[in-house]
Formats: structure tokens, C-alpha cells, sequence
């Protein structure tokens, strides 16, 4: 079935050629390119510039957060491409969990670590209340667009009017989903909240799709497979060469860590031990599943712009076994550089820190039979686990334009501007 | 997805001894039960099954004397079994009538060995065909 081409030889320097078989190159072009942002069809604004822009004044807003100082951007830094560089996040207190980078978040396919947001958008509202987070209510978000004129006016010139929100008997500021005070409001009332809330979600999704990175070294060298071009093969050094090679070959990562963004979207429990000790106490995937079949706002709730298509469906249709306790999502692996600490609790300090527990396996956390098993410990020697950092090293990318990487003048883009900005992919049968 | 991505997909070609009673797609696989009782006839949109991305997998059921099982469910499921785990998704089935089904859903979200099977309840009776299926 395998049709044996020729062996393409990567030219670099005076050194002897790295030589990749068929099967090699054929498993290295999975990796490259990264395609454009896909659809979410649950949110027509996903690639809507005016959208974009009106996200991106609220990302960066600490108006929002009940002390003033919190917005997205304090755990989501865009010079660490958009992380906050400490194991475990702090918003009005310290969270359990570390700030995942938002470089091409748009690709993945569940949100969190545990993934319990299915959408992007639906993701962007569950800071507001967390205690851990904004501490604010949507309640009180919303009024804060309807006293800010240009907040306003860009939410209403995309969205239509906001909620009587200065009527504070009948929109609460302290009422937050499941507390007295929200049950207490009319159910039309709530909707209405709800649909406001949503409605910025999806802005800050938009933005969110814009922050693409792309072009790695590592893509250069894919180029240059694809194209026998030796000049863009030697964009990888020997030893990332080499790292590549075990990457793709002994080493297992392609896996899990597979496709353009070196992750499957989906979830695995790698033992790693945790922050506390003993058995891992965060139920990872497995609470994922239960929040995101339940929440108002899933994919196939009723403030989803496509309730019944697929990706509602694929929500639902979503299985959830013991294996799921304590597995997280498969981190992309792209721009690892900017992006420590590692891991879901940023247990790791460095990309050698985590290449000696996949060495070696230590203090491996193994719950019981239930457990997925896919892990050995590798058994490299100093010089491969060099080459494999080499590699991993190489997979980083310029950051977005940097226009996106602060507060922008104004939340209204002028009206000249293109409707739409991130090119919508081919349509074809495939989507995360 | 530019580079669609090779598979090796291990079959056995059962030429059932007796005639079917419906056409065959080139490109399909044909299968017969654990209990040797049915015989499926399937095949994968897109050919080869990518790895991590989602497929659906046309399926015609026929009795042993090759025709059309029609008073059956089918359910198609798929596992790892050296990982211990299974797909993270249900797959949903069409039914299509005359012992045709669609199964949509589909996600093999690693590369490795998986095995498919194929459920099929007729009076509250499950039986069962599987074939191994390589996802590189
Ligand atoms: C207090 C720090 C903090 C703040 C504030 C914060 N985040 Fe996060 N963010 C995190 C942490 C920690 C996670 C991972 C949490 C988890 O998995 O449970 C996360 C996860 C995410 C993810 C999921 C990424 C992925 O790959 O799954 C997105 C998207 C995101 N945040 C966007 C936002 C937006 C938009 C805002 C503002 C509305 C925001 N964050 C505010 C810390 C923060
Ligand atoms: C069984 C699936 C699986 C395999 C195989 C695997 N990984 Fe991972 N990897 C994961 C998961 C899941 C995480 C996150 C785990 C957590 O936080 O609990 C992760 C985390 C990482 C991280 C941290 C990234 C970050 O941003 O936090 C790096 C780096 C990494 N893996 C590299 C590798 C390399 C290199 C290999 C091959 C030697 C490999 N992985 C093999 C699933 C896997």
C-alpha cells in the first residue's frame, strides 16, 4: 500500500545529511502548515472585524472585574503570548490552574484544560463571575456597556439594543447564575442578560481568531521537504533535525501532541505528579463533560448561532468514562518558548524539566486500571533529549500584528473597514 | 489538511459463498460477523480514515444468504484496545433503509491500531463483526 518515493536528504552544512524516509516526511507534512482559522458556526460574528475590534477593547479592560485591576489581558499577556508566566494564575485570588497561551486558540476543538466550554465564545464568559477571576456578575457587565457610550454604541451597531440594565430592582448587580437573586429575576429578563453577555462573548472570540501565529522555523523546514528546496531545509539545525526525527518516530509525541498545532484537541492523563501530592484531586476531562452537556451556553444551547448543527451534536454526543478523571487537554506545542512554566498546574519550569518525566517517568501518578496507557519512559540519552528540545525550541512563531497586542484606541472601527478579516477556510467535510 | 494521510487498513476479503443480493461500491470492505451469521459491506468518507478528524463510514448489512438486513439496529463503534480506551464520541447513525446506514461522528483522535465494530440488535440479540483498522 506504501508507494517508497525517494529518500529526500536535508542538506546542512558540512555535517552528514539527515536522511527522513517516506514514512517520516509523510508524518513531518501532518505538522505543516497551520491552516486559517476555521468557522465556528456557532457564532456568525467569528470573523466580523467590527466584532473583532469591540473584543478586543474588552479583553483588555479591568473596568470589568469587581477591584478594577483584573482584565483578561492580567493572565493573558500578549508579549508571553498570552500567558502570565507563573504555574498557577492570580486574578482577585490564586487559582488551580495555569494560563493556557492564546496563540491560535481558535483551532482547538473544546476549551480549558478539562474543555468545558465548547466554543470560544461561551469560554470568554466564565471569567466574569469566577471568584477566582473578574469577580463580577454578568449583570453588572452589561450595565457597564450601557453607561460607557462607545462601548454602546459598538455593542448596539452589531447586536441591536442592550437590556434596560439602569433598572437595578430588575437587574440586580449581585445576581450571579444559581444565586438567589438571579433566580428571583423574570425569565425574560435573564434571557435577555444572557444574550447580551453572549453577544460579547462572541466579540472577544473575533479578536480572539485574529491571534494567529504561524511560520516556524520548523514550518520553513516543511516547506522545504514539500519543495526539495535544500535552502528551507536548512532552516532546521541538525540537532532540531534529529529532534524531529525522534519526535515523529521513537519518542511517540505525534500521539498525542499531532496535526498543524502538535495537539489532537483531546484529552489524556499523563501522570504527571501533581502540585499537592497523591492521587490528582482535579477531575480534569471527566467534570468537563458534565459542565459543557449542561451549560445554558454550549453549542447547543439557545445563545448558539447554530443550536443543531454538528458541533451541538458533537457535545452531546460526547462520552464520558472513569478514564476521563484527571485527564487534560493536549497542550499545542507551538511557541513553547514564550510560554512557561508547562503542564496544567505549570508543575514545569522548563522544556528540559518536562522531557525528563517523558525520559524517565518519575513519581508518575497512576490512578488505576481505568487509566489510558500509552506512556513508557522514553530512555534517551543526554544528547537526543538536547536534539528533541532542539526541535521543540524551533516551533516558534512571530507574535500577531501589533496592532492586536494592546488596548485599542477605540472599541468602533471606522466604518471603511472590511466586514470581514480572517479569511474563512475551503469548505470541505473536515473541522475541528 | 492538504496531505491526506495513508492508512493501512488490514481486511479480510471474505468473498461470502454466496452471490449478494446487492451491488458492491469499489473501495468497499466486506466482513463477515464474530458469529459468521451477517456479512457487512463498508467503507470511509474520507478514504484513507485521517488521523484526529472526523470520517463517517457507509455500512450495508446482508444476511448469510446475501440479502438486506432489514429488522436490525446498528451501532458503529471503534476502540484502541493496546490504549485501553475507545472513541470520545457516539457516533450517530442515519438509517438509510434496506439494510443501508451512515455513521457520522466518526473521530479515531490518535494514530495507532483501532478496531471497528459493527453492533448489530435483532430481537434484543447483539452480535458483532470487527476488523482491525491501522490510522497513520
Ligand atoms: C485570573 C487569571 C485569568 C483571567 C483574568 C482570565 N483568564 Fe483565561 N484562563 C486562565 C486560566 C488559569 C485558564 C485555564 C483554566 C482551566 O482550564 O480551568 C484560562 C483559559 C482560557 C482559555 C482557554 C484556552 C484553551 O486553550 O483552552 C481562553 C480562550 C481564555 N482563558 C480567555 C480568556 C478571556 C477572554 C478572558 C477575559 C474575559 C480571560 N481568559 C480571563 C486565566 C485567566
Ligand atoms: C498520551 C498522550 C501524550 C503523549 C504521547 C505525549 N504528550 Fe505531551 N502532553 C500531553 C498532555 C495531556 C499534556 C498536558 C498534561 C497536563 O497538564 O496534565 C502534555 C503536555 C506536554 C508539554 C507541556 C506543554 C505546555 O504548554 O504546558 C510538552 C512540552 C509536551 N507535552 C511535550 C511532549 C513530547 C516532547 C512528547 C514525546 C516525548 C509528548 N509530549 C508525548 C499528552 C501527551
Amino acid at each position: 500500500m506504501f508507494t517508497i518515493g525517494c529518500m529526500l536528504i536535508a542538506l546542512n552544512g558540512t555535517l552528514p545529511p539527515i536522511v527522513f524516509t517516506p514514512d517520516e516526511q509523510r508524518r513531518i507534512l501532518q505538522h505543516s502548515p497551520v491552516p486559517a482559522p476555521p468557522d465556528d458556526p456557532t457564532n456568525d460574528w467569528d470573523h466580523n472585524a467590527h466584532a473583532a475590534r469591540f473584543g478586543q477593547s474588552l479583553f483588555f479592560d479591568a473596568g470589568f472585574s469587581s477591584n478594577g485591576q483584573i482584565s483578561c489581558a492580567s493572565c493573558h499577556g500578549p508579549m508571553i503570548a498570552f500567558t502570565d508566566g507563573v504555574p498557577l494564575s492570580e486574578g482577585l485570588t490564586i487559582g488551580s490552574r495555569h494560563s493556557p497561551s492564546l496563540l491560535n486558540v481558535s483551532h482547538q476543538r473544546w476549551f480549558f484544560w478539562d474543555g468545558r466550554a465548547d466554543t470560544l465564545w461561551s469560554q470568554a464568559l466564565h471569567p466574569i463571575e469566577s471568584s477566582d477571576e473578574f469577580g463580577s456578575s454578568h449583570n453588572a457587565y452589561v450595565l457597564r456597556l450601557t453607561q460607557t457610550p462607545s462601548y454602546r454604541e459598538a455593542y448596539e451597531r452589531l447586536f441591536g439594543p442592550l437590556p434596560k440594565m439602569e433598572d437595578r430592582e430588575r437587574f440586580p448587580l449581585e445576581a450571579k447564575a444559581g444565586t438567589p437573586a438571579w433566580n428571583a429575576m423574570s425569565s425574560q429578563d435573564q434571557h435577555a442578560v444572557n444574550e447580551a453577555i453572549a453577544n460579547c462573548g462572541k466579540a472577544i472570540a473575533a479578536y480572539e481568531t485574529q491571534l494567529q501565529s504561524t511560520g516556524s522555523a520548523f514550518d520553513v523546514f516543511a516547506e522545504g521537504l514539500r519543495e526539495e528546496d535544500p535552502q528551507k531545509l536548512a532552516a532546521l539545525t541538525h540537532s532540531a533535525q534529529r529532534g524531529l526525527k525522534l519526535f515523529v518516530g521513537d519518542a511517540g509525541c505525534r500521539q498525542c501532541h499531532s496535526g498543524p498545532l502538535f495537539t489532537d484537541f483531546e484529552f489524556h492523563n499523563i501522570g504527571i505528579p501533581t502540585g499537592h501530592g497523591g492521587p490528582p484531586r482535579d477531575s480534569g476531562r471527566h467534570g468537563g463533560i458534565a459542565h459543557v452537556q449542561t451549560s445554558p451556553f454550549s453549542a447547543h444551547g439557545p445563545f448558539s448561532d447554530e443550536s443543531s448543527g454538528r458541533r451541538a451534536r458533537r457535545t452531546r454526543s460526547t462520552i464520558q468514562s472513569p478514564e476521563h478523571w484527571g485527564a487534560f487537554k493536549t497542550p499545542s506545542l507551538r511557541n513553547l518558548t514564550r510560554t512557561a512554566p508547562y503542564m496544567h498546574q505549570g508543575q514545569f519550569s522548563s522544556i528540559e524539566d518536562v522531557l525528563e518525566y517523558y525520559n524517565t517517568l518519575e513519581d508518575m501518578v497512576v490512578q488505576d486500571h481505568h487509566q489510558e496507557a500509552v506512556l513508557l519512559p522514553l530512555d534517551l540519552d543526554e544528547s537526543q533529549l538536547e536534539d528533541l528540545a532542539a526541535f521543540l525550541r524551533a516551533l516558534e512563531s512571530p507574535l500577531p500584528d501589533a496592532a492586536l497586542l494592546s488596548v485599542p484606541t477605540s472599541p468602533l472601527l471606522d466604518d471603511s473597514a472590511p466586514l470581514h478579516v480572517a479569511p474563512s477556510p475551503p469548505a470541505e467535510p473536515s473541522e475541528p | 489538511m492538504s496531505m491526506r494521510i495513508l492508512i493501512a487498513i488490514l481486511f479480510i476479503a471474505l468473498s461470502a459463498g454466496c452471490a449478494p443480493a446487492v451491488h458492491v461500491q469499489p473501495g468497499q470492505h466486506v466482513l463477515k460477523s464474530n458469529d459468521t451469521d451477517f456479512i457487512v459491506h463498508w467503507s470511509t468518507r474520507p478514504t484513507p480514515i485521517p488521523v484526529n478528524d472526523f470520517f463517517e463510514v457507509d455500512v450495508l448489512l446482508l444476511d448469510h444468504h446475501g440479502s438486506p438486513l432489514t429488522e436490525a439496529q446498528l451501532h458503529v463503534d471503534a476502540a484502541m484496545p493496546q490504549h485501553r480506551h475507545g472513541m470520545n464520541h457516539r457516533a450517530h447513525m442515519e438509517s438509510l433503509g434496506e439494510g443501508r446506514w451512515r455513521a457520522e461522528d466518526m473521530l479515531f483522535h490518535m494514530p495507532g491500531a483501532w478496531v471497528l465494530y459493527f453492533d448489530v440488535t435483532q430481537n434484543d440479540v447483539v452480535r458483532r463483526a470487527q476488523v482491525d483498522v491501522e490510522v497513520d
